[in-house]
């Protein structure tokens, strides 16, 4: 698993759809992806575009879903379970059982990944002393801030060093020393052949971390490449203004000016 | 302990095709978890490990009571009828009202579910989760009755009974997830925890009136005499059914209606069993899965939102406050408590239990009742000054908050002073809650004792609210919903109740004094009056520095 072109994501034609109440609402129409190993995936799009949808398919979480995804030769709808061994899931909305400690938390979940337990509580140490939150491993999660949170989430993500990271906003709440150590890890990650699939809404960590920028839209793929080959079709400079340009919201500085002009009257 | 238990079954759940270890992981986490889960009507959030227990302390308790009651019944039927139909109201209502976010914890979804933990596996670890909550519960809630039955009926009633109980638990459960289903398929994640509150409330309630009421049933003669007749509709009882069986095995009685009550129990909770798994489990499963999506979900059709026109609200703001800050804060609040979940939940209930206490006392002795010793009475001094519970909790509760953070913004505006808040928003809860009861009544007590009480409503109005107001401006002041509710110190909550009983024993028997020199009232009302002017007057100057953040 080294630096080859050797496909870990194969998605076909994939879509979904939410029932709500009676009418149905299509949130993914059609997305087509081959993702490489030992890449930095950057997945961006407005909000509702689809971009939580896409990895929480991806993870197993909604199964209900059209379309083929193959995820390390494995077919998702049939060996979820053996996907969900090598992969690591970074949800957005910090969702952990609060009332256990980050020790016991974090026991539960390396020994549901199959690992052997004195080998977990040996990397959750080592782990929890390099992240600063040695003094804190047991005390309930339920008293922790945003950032310790998003630390105990990050680690549950990577504690069975999986082959593919999902991350959906994995920076937010943490502070700037903090950011740049998972900078950090991620690109190193990269560089031992993990793929890593990242969805932000912070265009400038997107552009300097990711090998390829994936845009989409209304649920569909509007952009797909390098921020240098996109850039050299929109000439635009930076990814927000490419982003801008891309999902047609043009007009900001009048806007701007008319939101003004109400506070001000 | 789990690992223990289970290990006898370990081949019959790896042909479930779930896996044993994960199984056990995932059950012993959640028995953890829920150790250190608070009851909802307890307030206190301190750091405990033995939360199960003490919860099936206290149902044994409750059934303890339940339990004796029906000792006293000489008919078995009919005395177990009333065991099973509490036992049936009391799991479904504790279902709902304590494990609902147990059952329906949309934290799974992302935790559990980008695990490698197969589909059998976390089904498996959900059904023993509930099968160990049923037993917790229907266990703790009868083993007064179950003793009761061993020590009068022998072993064998005692071994019905607990089959039986197991019955009634498994159809309750049925009754339960339909009910669930039901409400799913109408409401979004968040007004399912919002319905969820009001159950919390009758349990309140509940609770509440059993303690008053009980006693009182257990006093009078006719219950060990009570019997039950069976007609063409008790087949459709279910606890009739539950009674019935056990009744036929203390009696060695099997005619034909035992033995069709004995059949229904048997086969009715056996068949929803099967219906709960075929046919609801797997709808659950969906309905919860959109549970998360539909309640983050924005909706994206745009509806032009009209500007209400001048509510209800603004009309008893304009009448009751006298400036702009205090409407504000008025309106705020009425809307505010209205939506509060917390707020309901503590305050709600003190309706249930004003209500209680006037028919408690309206009750008090049975043989001396009759309605015209009632009318000549001073009774209804009592029902003046029982609702001064309502404005207590009404008051007293309005700085709690699920979200006291946001509050920030009473210290960003520019306000000289939140005395304005502090007053619209106890004139607001006082309007809106205490006031409605109050009328109440005050009609009703009028309508019954003649116009000339009416004067006395109108002292003991002012006095209450006198009282409750000198209590908000002599604590602590805190401003709406601003306050976390763990903090809260339950030896000062008691000396606060002492002395709420203490000022309103003394209030009350004022009253009774006045009410022997004529007139005197009249001329309490406007003395009144001019306190409670004063009061709000200087509440309303009540500086930053006193407000405890």
């Amino acid at each position: 698993m080294t630096g080859e072109k050797n496909t870990v994501i194969s998605i076909q034609n994939l879509e979904k759809s939410y029932q709500n109440g009676r009418d149905a609402k299509k949130v993914l129409k059609g997305i087509h992806l081959d993702i490489h190993a030992g890449q930095i995936i950057g997945y961006i799009g407005p909000n509702g575009a689809g971009k939580s949808t896409t990895v929480k398919i991806l993870c197993g979480l909604l199964s209900d879903f059209e379309g083929e995804v193959q995820i390390l030769g494995y077919d998702l709808r049939t060996d979820s379970t053996e996907i969900k061994k090598k992969i690591g899931y970074i949800p957005e909305n910090a969702a952990l059982y609060d009332t256990l400690t980050p020790l016991e938390y974090l026991q539960f979940v390396g020994e549901l990944q199959g690992m052997n337990s004195t080998e977990i509580t040996e990397k959750v140490e080592k782990l929890l002393d390099l992240f600063d939150m040695r003094a804190h491993a047991n005390e309930r999660i339920n008293s922790f801030s945003k950032g310790m949170r998003q630390k105990i989430l990050i680690i549950s993500g990577l504690i069975h060093n999986p082959d593919i990271i999902f991350m959906d906003e994995p920076l937010s709440g943490l502070d700037a020393n903090s950011v740049i150590i998972v900078k950090e890890i991620l690109t190193q990650l990269a560089k031992e052949g993990k793929t890593i699939f990242y969805s932000s809404h912070i265009m400038d960590v997107v552009e300097k971390i990711s090998d390829r920028i994936i845009l989409i839209d209304q649920g569909i793929v509007v952009a797909d490449g390098s921020f240098e080959e996109l850039n050299s079709k929109a000439q635009t400079g930076s990814l927000e203004s490419l982003f801008t340009q891309l999902t047609g919201s043009a007009g900001h500085s009048e806007k701007a000016e008319k939101i003004i002009n109400v506070f001000e009257n | 302990m789990v690992r223990i238990i289970l290990t006898p079954f370990k081949p019959l759940i790896r042909l479930l095709g779930a896996d044993f270890n994960q199984l056990c992981l995932i059950l012993g986490i959640k028995l953890k978890m829920d150790n250190r889960r608070s009851m909802s009507l307890s307030h206190k959030k301190k750091e405990s490990n033995s939360q199960l227990w003490l919860q099936g302390f206290i149902y044994a308790v409750i059934g303890g009571f339940m339990g004796a009651m029906v000792l006293i019944i000489d008919s078995p039927l009919a005395g177990n009828t009333i065991f099973f139909s509490f036992l049936m109201i009391m799991i479904a209502m504790l279902m709902i009202s304590e494990f609902t976010n147990v059952l329906i914890d949309t934290r799974d979804n992302s935790i559990l579910m980008p695990r490698p933990v197969n589909s059998r596996t976390l089904t498996l670890a959900k059904i023993l989760h509930i099968a160990f909550y049923m037993l917790h519960l229907s266990l703790s809630l009868s083993i007064f009755h179950i003793f009761s039955t061993l020590l009068s009926h022998g072993w064998t009633a005692m071994f019905s009974l607990l089959a039986l109980i197991l019955l009634t638990a498994l159809f309750t459960l049925f009754l339960t997830n339909i009910f669930y289903l039901g409400l799913m398929n109408v409401v979004s994640g968040q007004k399912l925890k919002d319905i969820i509150v009001y159950f919390q409330i009758a349990i309140a309630i509940l609770f509440m009136g059993g303690y008053q009421i009980m006693p009182r049933i257990m006093e009078t003669n006719q219950l060990a005499e009570m019997t039950l007749t069976i007609h063409w509709w008790s087949y459709f009882i279910p606890p009739i059914w539950m009674a019935g069986s056990l009744d036929a095995i203390i009696t060695n009685l099997f005619d034909s209606s035992h033995i069709i009550f004995a059949s229904l129990a048997l086969l009715i909770p056996i068949l929803s069993l099967v219906f709960v798994v075929k046919v609801l489990a797997p709808r659950f499963n969906k309905a919860l899965g959109q549970l998360e999506v539909a309640s983050t979900k924005k909706d994206k059709q745009k509806r032009v939102e009209k500007v209400k026109p001048k509510t209800y609200s603004h009309t008893m703001s304009k009448l009751f406050t006298t400036n702009k800050e205090e409407s504000t804060a008025f309106r705020m609040v009425w809307l505010m408590s209205g939506r509060e979940r917390k707020y309901k939940q503590t305050v709600f209930p003190a309706f249930g239990y004003i209500f209680i206490l006037i028919f408690a006392f309206a009750f008090k002795d049975k043989e001396s009742f009759d309605l015209v010793k009632l009318a000549s009475s001073k009774i209804y001094l009592w029902f003046v000054y029982i609702p001064i519970f309502l404005s207590f909790a009404a008051t007293q509760n309005l700085c709690y908050s699920d979200q006291n953070k946001s509050s920030w913004f009473y210290q960003a505006l520019p306000l000289k002073s939140p005395g304005n808040i502090l007053l619209g928003s106890f004139k607001s809860v006082m309007v809106k809650y205490f006031l409605p009861a109050y009328l109440f009544i005050t009609i009703a007590c009028t309508a019954f004792w003649g116009i000339k009480v009416i004067d006395d409503f109108i002292y003991g109005f002012l006095c209450i609210c006198l009282v409750s107001s000198l209590f908000q401006s002599w604590q602590d002041r805190t401003l709406p919903f601003s306050q976390e509710r763990e903090t809260l110190d339950m030896g000062g909550n008691f000396a606060k109740g002492m002395l709420l009983m203490f000022a309103s024993g003394i209030a009350g028997a004022l009253h009774y004094g006045l009410s022997f020199i004529p007139y005197s009232t009249l001329i309490g009302i406007p003395l009144f009056a001019l306190l409670l002017y004063f009061n709000f007057k200087s509440y309303q100057k009540i500086s930053w520095k006193k407000i405890t953040s």
